[in-house]
């Protein structure tokens, strides 16, 4: 219809028959357009629905786009919030004349503008003074973001586009957006899924080398971690417990404390009130025939909401720790034996030498008597001193195994009365008795006398040397049971603490090494004697009740 | 003759919208239509084209370039705003000026400040929502009004009733209207978009904003509507022929999904919207 002078025509003044004309033509053009608008957006639907490769997405969305809007360039951009840039994902034909366009229209505002209208906006290129080329910006926005923006250059005047050319445009903006929303959310996705397969790959080799062991057990019992040195340590296989209710598949000592740790564990804040949590057992385990001595500390395993998510065993072969723990006590005996044995060694050299020196003095006077005295203390010390060295060279001879026994035919009644004599004087001067018990006859015994000897020297004087200050009493008593002697060294003296009793026969123990200075000795007695006996396939006990007195029995088999 | 019947024998006399909007309006049916077409009809206006030239380049648009030509406006713009933009525009053009002396004191400029407010909050709260064309949204708030200013302007007397009426009796405009004059704005409003073939919706904003519950073929849109009225009262931007503020119905509240706690956020970006869109406001001013 033609627009003939606007002043006087009324919508009235048009005709019926036009007015149909033009429904007419609305209508049909209406329908045509709905036709073509409905194949573009099936064909473009089926295209993106299914791509989550954002190549592939965007080069069909440039074809789209080229179906409906012939354009000479195209530039499809990722708009980079914390920037605030524009960043080319795909681009078609993009000279640099036309891309600095694009970049001024972006820096102009232009590219925010459309974004914010929701609704592509078309320009002519003003730098075109035939006024034949036109830049759209089509904003790629979801419902909920913002995507970027495609910016097409057409060399097609602005006036030339129609209505529903911009209207497909704008459609087919956003169906890309988000189509490539997803297909961005899916790469996230996928980004996600890799870091947490490569966090937990991280957390695996953590685990599996770390020097403890580490078992996690899941709030239904199940055994949800099993590290390589839980399965060195328990001897177990990873596979076999994993996915398994630990007490279907740990062995039963171990399950049991397990059991107790995990109950202990989920009422912790009961027994933490109580003040009796202590969130570790330490236990003795077997494992192929020998003993592990373990320590297992536990905990809970929370969410960040605080919920119980199971329990977290580390478990730690004690073995190292304790032998650590005894070769730092064995060195603390050796340097106070050293202490020892040299204040042992100068107190008989001591007198030895200042007798000596009186002696010097004295020689060739007439005081024969004090001469005889003197050499006899000086005979005594020197005899003093060489039990020491003896007792230090069958120390080195244990140590080193050259320590053997040469059994021979033995009375040990008699051998106990031998000991008995030459040590009581030694008694009498403490005001300590002696009393003896044997039977009326004694069977022969096959043993290493001189051995024996020493062994029974080592028990009496050593009841003599802790027994009672004045008045004590040390008896020594044999009895021929069926295959065995039994002699018992008993004495009245201060006993031996009940935690020490199981020590003192160890090379170097002393129980109270303040007594060191009071009571002369070196700490290597009773080892000595422990081992005399064991090489005699005997055995040797210790009762002992403090303040009270201590009792040795020796037992010796019969040949 | 009964009050109603002399006011519909009136409005028959009323002015046409001018052929070129609804022209446009045509035009703009069609989607092939190409933006020469529109452009080639709107230059048949030069008073129109500079008018919608002006409010493009406005804050109200906020367009970071200078816009010159109407093909431009459309391309940037599209086919719908143009044509809303010329719609709005030729309907000020037709009420504005007859400025009456008289003893009731009205101001006219707030009742219009009235209409633009309701017509930028119309659009705020369907961009929210997320609408297809907030810029429809506009107008049909911009125009929901309409019938008091055909009242005013062509049955000044009865206009005058209601105002006493109103300042009497403090009543909404809506109940005087009911109470003094036998026909109420919403009747006129809607009897005289349909006669000028505006868009429906436009004519059922008009013809149901005070009651968002008539079933109607746009009850968001009109739901929208009632909701700015009532908002742009209690903000108390212009007037709308009466000081009150009239219920908002349980219905129109429900379409926003909004939370009471967004409104502040609506009543800020109000404010902040209505100083852009004051352009409209130089139309409304007598040449």
């Amino acid at each position: 219809m033609a627009i003939q002078d606007i002043d006087s025509l009324g919508l009235d003044s048009v005709s019926d028959s036009q007015k149909v004309e033009i429904l007419k033509k609305v209508n049909t053009d209406l329908r045509s357009s709905l036709d073509e608008f409905i194949s573009i957006l099936s064909k473009f639907s089926e295209a993106i629905a299914t791509k989550f490769d954002l190549k592939v997405l965007l080069n069909h969305v440039a074809d789209f786009l080229n179906d409906v809007v012939k354009y000479t360039a195209v530039n499809i951009t990722i708009y980079d919030m914390v920037h605030d840039t524009f960043n080319s994902v795909l681009a078609r034909n993009l000279s640099s004349s036309i891309d600095l366009k694009i970049k001024n229209l972006i820096n102009d505002g232009l590219a925010k503008w459309a974004l914010d209208q929701k609704r592509c906006v078309a320009m002519p290129d003003m730098e075109n003074p035939s006024g034949d080329s036109t830049i759209i910006i089509i904003p790629l926005i979801t419902q909920s973001k913002t995507i970027g923006a495609v910016f097409m250059y057409c060399d097609k005047s602005p006036e030339s586009f129609i209505q529903q050319e911009l209207e497909f445009v704008n459609i087919l903006g956003a169906q890309a957006a988000i189509a490539i929303q997803n297909t961005l959310l899916y790469r996230e996705m996928e980004n996600k899924n890799l870091d947490l397969a490569n966090l937990k790959n991280y957390l695996n080799d953590v685990i599996n080398n770390m020097v403890t062991g580490v078992i996690v057990i899941e709030s239904d019992n199940t055994v949800k971690t099993f590290n390589h040195v839980s399965e060195n340590l328990l001897a177990l296989k990873a596979s076999a417990m994993i996915g398994h209710k630990f007490d279907t598949v740990l062995p039963k000592i171990f399950a049991e404390k397990i059991f107790t740790a995990i109950t202990l564990a989920r009422n912790e804040e009961i027994y933490r009130e109580s003040g009796d949590y202590r969130p570790e057992i330490e236990f003795d385990y077997e494992v192929d025939g020998k003993t592990v001595p373990l320590r297992v500390s536990y905990s809970n395993l929370r969410d960040s909401a605080e919920r119980t998510l199971g329990t977290i065993f580390m478990i730690q072969d004690m073995s190292e720790s304790r032998e650590i723990t005894r070769l730092k006590e064995i060195d603390k005996i050796k340097s106070e034996l050293v202490a020892n044995v040299s204040h042992e060694l100068r107190t008989p050299l001591t007198s030895i030498k200042a007798y000596a020196e009186t002696l010097l003095d004295i020689a060739g006077t007439e005081d024969v008597d004090t001469q005889k005295e003197f050499l006899g203390i000086i005979c005594q010390e020197s005899e003093r001193l060489t039990n020491l060295i003896s007792n230090l060279l069958d120390l080195s001879r244990l140590e080193s195994g050259d320590f053997k026994i040469d059994r021979t035919e033995a009375n040990l009644g008699e051998l106990i009365k031998k000991c008995a004599m030459l040590l009581k004087e030694h008694a009498g001067q403490k005001n300590i008795s002696l009393r003896i018990e044997l039977p009326a006859s004694v069977e022969p015994a096959m043993v290493d006398s001189s051995k024996i000897e020493q062994v029974l020297i080592n028990l009496i004087s050593n009841a003599i040397k802790y027994n009672k200050p004045d008045g004590g009493e040390v008896f020594i008593s044999l009895r021929q049971l069926q295959a065995k002697f039994e002699i018992v060294v008993r004495d009245t003296g201060i006993g031996i603490p009940k935690d020490s009793t199981e020590k003192i026969f160890e090379k170097f123990f002393r129980v109270d090494s303040s007594l060191t200075y009071q009571v002369s000795g070196t700490g290597l007695g009773l080892a000595i004697v422990k081992h005399i006996i064991d090489l005699h396939q005997g055995q040797i006990f210790v009762e002992s009740e403090l303040n009270v007195g201590t009792k040795f029995t020796v037992v010796l088999p019969k040949y | 003759m009964s009050i109603s019947e002399q006011l519909l024998k009136k409005i028959e006399s009323l002015p046409t919208l001018p052929i070129v909007v609804t022209r446009i309006m045509q035009l703009v049916e069609n989607p092939k239509t190409a933006a020469v077409e529109i452009s080639k009809v709107v230059s048949l206006d030069p008073a129109l084209t500079v008018k919608i030239l002006k409010i493009v380049n406005s804050a109200y648009y906020g367009f970071p370039k200078q816009i010159t030509t109407i093909t431009h406006a459309i391309m940037i713009l599209g086919f719908e705003d143009v044509k809303n933009l010329a719609l709005s525009v030729s309907v000020f053009d037709i009420f504005k000026g007859k400025a009456v002396k008289d003893a009731v004191a009205f101001d006219r400029t707030a009742l219009w400040t009235h209409m633009i407010a309701v017509g930028v909050c119309t659009k705020i709260l369907a961009k929210r929502l997320r609408l297809k064309n907030p810029e429809e949204a506009f107008i049909c708030g911009l125009l929901h009004d309409m019938g008091k200013i055909i009242l005013d302007q062509y049955f000044h007397e009865d206009f005058n009733k209601v105002i006493t009426c109103v300042q009497e009796e403090n009543l909404l405009f809506f109940n005087a209207e009911k109470k003094c004059i036998e026909v109420d704005h919403t009747e006129i409003g809607r009897i005289v978009a349909k006669k000028w073939g505006l868009p429906q919706c436009i004519v059922d904003c008009a013809a149901y904003h005070h009651i968002p519950t008539t079933p109607n073929e746009n009850s968001l849109l009109v739901s929208l509507v009632h909701a700015s009225d009532v908002f742009v009262r209690i903000q108390k931007i212009g007037n709308g022929g009466d000081p009150l503020v009239p219920q908002l119905q349980k219905l129109a509240w429900d379409n926003l999904r909004m939370q009471p706690t967004d409104l502040a956020k609506v009543y800020e970006e109000l404010h902040e919207e209505v100083k852009k869109a004051s352009a409209f406001m130089e139309f409304t001013k007598s040449a």
